[in-house]
């Protein structure tokens, strides 16, 4: 029962579970690929404030480069007061406008401000920038081309001023009046606040802005920015080693999964290159850079899970209940079969039960009819004994009374002496009847016949010894026993009545055979409707069954004058066969022979 | 005119004794002849028959005897009747059973003029004789 219940839940349930299992990867795909479009969108966004403060420098470092100075102009004769002052005024309210300055081409600053307070910017002492790489790169610049700068934390005297400021630099030439080149302005953006803006997160998302070689500019993972052009915090190498990703090799525009993380990367299209097609900077002076921006957002295993959680609690609970449903169809369907089963087997021995009780009612119709055949044969035996007692012992009772009568009469002496040896002979003739009688009654009242498996050729071979000395007539004709036994040879029956009824036929073959010929008394076995059957044949003087049909059987009846006899022998056999639940019938011709027939029914 | 011819068949001989002797007591001028079962007896009617002597008037005949029974000397008469010409044979069934399968068997052979059953008295000996031979014995 359990076994097959187990057997169709798993035949039920392999399917489904392979279904839902399927279904649960596509879902967690198209999650993490919205998740994914989502981070792409975000980043975006964030690069819009890279490229809008970018778009800004650019147009502020470009007015410089249209602003003619004169010839004279130098340390010691500065720019007109007023139009200086003027734009300082109007730039100051610019939040991440952080430092101007114009520097000779020597690299010695010639004018210096720089933003003192949130609002205002006040001149400072200058400087020599002589070797760093934004005054280097300005110097081979053209009239009207801008230089963007890389993101870089801000050196005061070439020392990195502390606290760190992340600055992009915008830088352009300037020329006096006879075209002369007289030195570079630069205009520096604190970009600490657009930072600020681009770390925020949306999600539990992890973010990172890259420059061209994958060096950290700034991430939310870390309060430190560009941290590879100061000191490496533990923290900040943990994370470098953290974006060693196998799957970015090249910067190309992409997203994946890695380290349990989903990984989303996208170059920011700053658009400084002409040939972009955008129409960003269609009017703007050449724009020279010689670095490139990427971000990267990531999205940590643990809020993937926290994401799949539904979808993995939907798997679970569908499963669970699906095993619970089919656990209950397949105990269902194991009951149902089960009891069809047992409806099965109840039929099955119902249906025995009636073969059984059939064969039981034909068993005892036939023993009902055995019986019926018993009591027939036995109500006929009774008449037989009957119509003994009725002609046989009545005759010399009613002779003696007759005598009586006679001899109640006045007589004479010699009458007297005349009847009174008649009365002897009638009483030995009741006698003889009264033996014979008992022998018959014995025959009947055997009740507990002693019934055995009796070797019939044994038996023949017995008797036959007993005759030994009467098988040569006086005319020197011999006598055989011929046995044909093949069919069968043994037969329950009483040996007792075997023995006597093998007697009386070997008896009567011998007594009654002609004298001319050889004799012979053949016994033969055969099969007849399943039931044994007995030949005994003789070639002797044979019956006229034309007359003595009705009485071969029966008691003190003679066939042959000849002989002298008794008149038994055949009732006895018969008697006796009946008594073993045998039956007799006779064929016989006179001079050919006479063939007795014993049919044996079951007893 | 013949003497009355009268033919006893039964294998009892104290029978056989005892009626003739009784049939002796009622005339003497009766013819006797005995035998002691049915194929003698035939054979002797077959005798007469071919030697043209007369049958006897009446035959007493039993049921129960050797070789061949009452029923069956019937059978063998039944077959010499058509030869008889115009004599007249009674046959009564003289047996010591009142067997009504007897009795009713015996209803069925014409043959049979009378049916006794055993002991035959003289008295009722005579009834017969007087009855087939009108008094005339």
């Amino acid at each position: 029962m359990w076994k097959r219940i187990v057997t169709t839940s798993l035949a039920l349930y392999i399917p489904l579970l392979i279904f839902s299992l399927f279904w649960g990867y596509l879902q967690k795909d198209s999650l993490i690929k919205n998740m994914g479009e989502i981070q792409q969108r975000n980043i975006l966004n964030k690069s819009y404030h890279l490229i809008d403060q970018s778009i800004i420098l650019i147009k502020i470092t470009s007015f410089w480069s249209d602003v003619t100075f004169n010839e004279s102009f130098s340390k010691e004769n500065p720019l007109d007061s007023v139009f200086i002052s003027n734009y300082i005024r109007t730039m100051q309210g610019l939040d991440v406008y952080d430092q101007f300055r114009i520097i000779d081409i020597h690299g010695d600053e010639m004018l210096r401000y720089e933003k003192v307070d949130k609002d205002s910017m006040a001149p400072a002492p200058l400087q020599s920038k002589t070797d760093r790489a934004y005054f280097q790169k300005g110097l081979t610049l053209n009239k009207g081309q801008i230089y963007v700068s890389p993101i870089e934390l801000n050196r005061e005297n070439g020392v990195l001023e502390t606290p760190h400021k992340p600055v992009i630099r915008g830088v352009t030439p300037i020329f006096a009046n006879n075209d002369n080149p007289t030195g570079l302005a630069v205009v520096n953006f604190n970009m600490g606040k657009i930072f600020d803006l681009m770390r925020t997160r949306i999600t539990g998302d992890n973010f990172y802005l890259l420059d061209k070689n994958k060096n950290v500019i700034t991430t939310n993972l870390s309060n430190n920015t560009l941290p590879h052009q100061s000191r490496m915090s533990p923290l900040d190498s943990s994370i470098k080693k953290r974006l060693e990703l196998k799957k970015l090799i090249f910067s190309r525009d992409t997203f994946f999964m890695e380290n349990g993380s989903l990984w989303v990367y996208q170059n920011v299209r700053t658009g400084f290159e002409k040939d972009m097609g955008m129409k960003r900077y269609a009017d703007m002076p050449d724009i020279v850079t010689d670095d490139d921006w990427a971000i990267l957002q990531e999205i940590p295993h643990q809020y993937i899970r926290q994401r799949l959680q539904p979808i993995r609690r939907n798997l679970i609970l569908f499963n669970a209940l699906t095993l619970i449903v089919i656990a209950i169809i397949a105990m269902v369907y194991a009951r149902t079969q089960k009891e069809r089963k047992n409806f099965l087997e109840q039929l099955k021995s119902q249906k025995n039960a009636l073969v059984k009780s059939q064969s039981q009612l034909n068993e005892s119709n036939s023993l009902v009819k055995n019986a019926n055949e018993r009591l027939r044969v036995r109500n006929r035996q009774l008449e037989d004994f009957n119509y003994v007692v009725a002609h046989n012992l009545k005759a010399p009772v009613s002779s003696m009374s007759i005598i009586v009568d006679m001899l109640s009469k006045p007589n004479n002496q010699d009458t007297f002496k005349e009847l009174l040896p008649k009365l002897e002979t009638i009483s030995n003739s009741i006698s003889t009847l009264t033996e014979d009688v008992q022998t018959y009654v014995s025959i009947l009242n055997n009740k507990e016949l002693e019934v055995e498996n009796v070797n019939l050729l044994l038996l023949i071979k017995e008797v036959e010894n007993d005759f030994v000395g009467t098988l040569l007539n006086e005319e020197g004709k011999g006598f055989n026993t011929i046995y044909n036994l093949d069919a069968w040879h043994s037969v329950k029956c009483s040996k007792f009545y075997m023995k006597s009824i093998v007697q009386n036929f070997l008896s009567n073959a011998i007594k009654y055979r002609r004298p001319d010929v050889d004799s012979h008394i053949i016994f033969e076995s055969a099969w007849e409707n399943d039931k044994k059957v007995l030949y005994v044949k003789d070639n002797g003087l044979g019956i006229d069954m034309e007359r003595h049909k009705e009485s071969m059987f029966k008691l003190y009846k003679r066939f042959h004058r000849s002989h002298s006899g008794k008149g038994m022998g055949l009732f006895i056999v018969k008697s006796q066969l009946e008594a073993m639940n045998a039956s007799i019938e006779v064929e016989s011709e006179e001079g050919v022979g006479t063939t007795f027939k014993i049919k044996f029914h079951k007893i | 005119m013949k003497k009355p011819s009268i033919l006893l068949v039964d294998d009892d001989e104290v029978y056989l004794f005892v009626t003739k002797k009784i049939l002796n007591n009622l005339s003497d001028d009766l013819v006797i002849n005995t035998f002691t079962d049915g194929e003698q007896a035939i054979e002797y009617m077959d005798l007469c028959m071919r030697e043209n002597v007369k049958l006897p008037e009446v035959i007493l005949l039993d049921i129960n005897m050797p070789f061949l029974d009452g029923w069956g000397f019937l059978a063998e008469f039944k077959k010499m009747k058509p030869k008889l010409e115009a004599q007249n044979v009674n046959i009564f069934m003289v047996t010591s059973s009142n067997d009504p399968n007897d009795l009713k068997k015996a209803h069925d052979f014409e043959e049979i003029t009378g049916y006794i059953v055993k002991p035959v008295f003289e008295d009722k000996m005579e009834e017969i004789l007087t009855e087939v031979y009108n008094g005339d014995w």
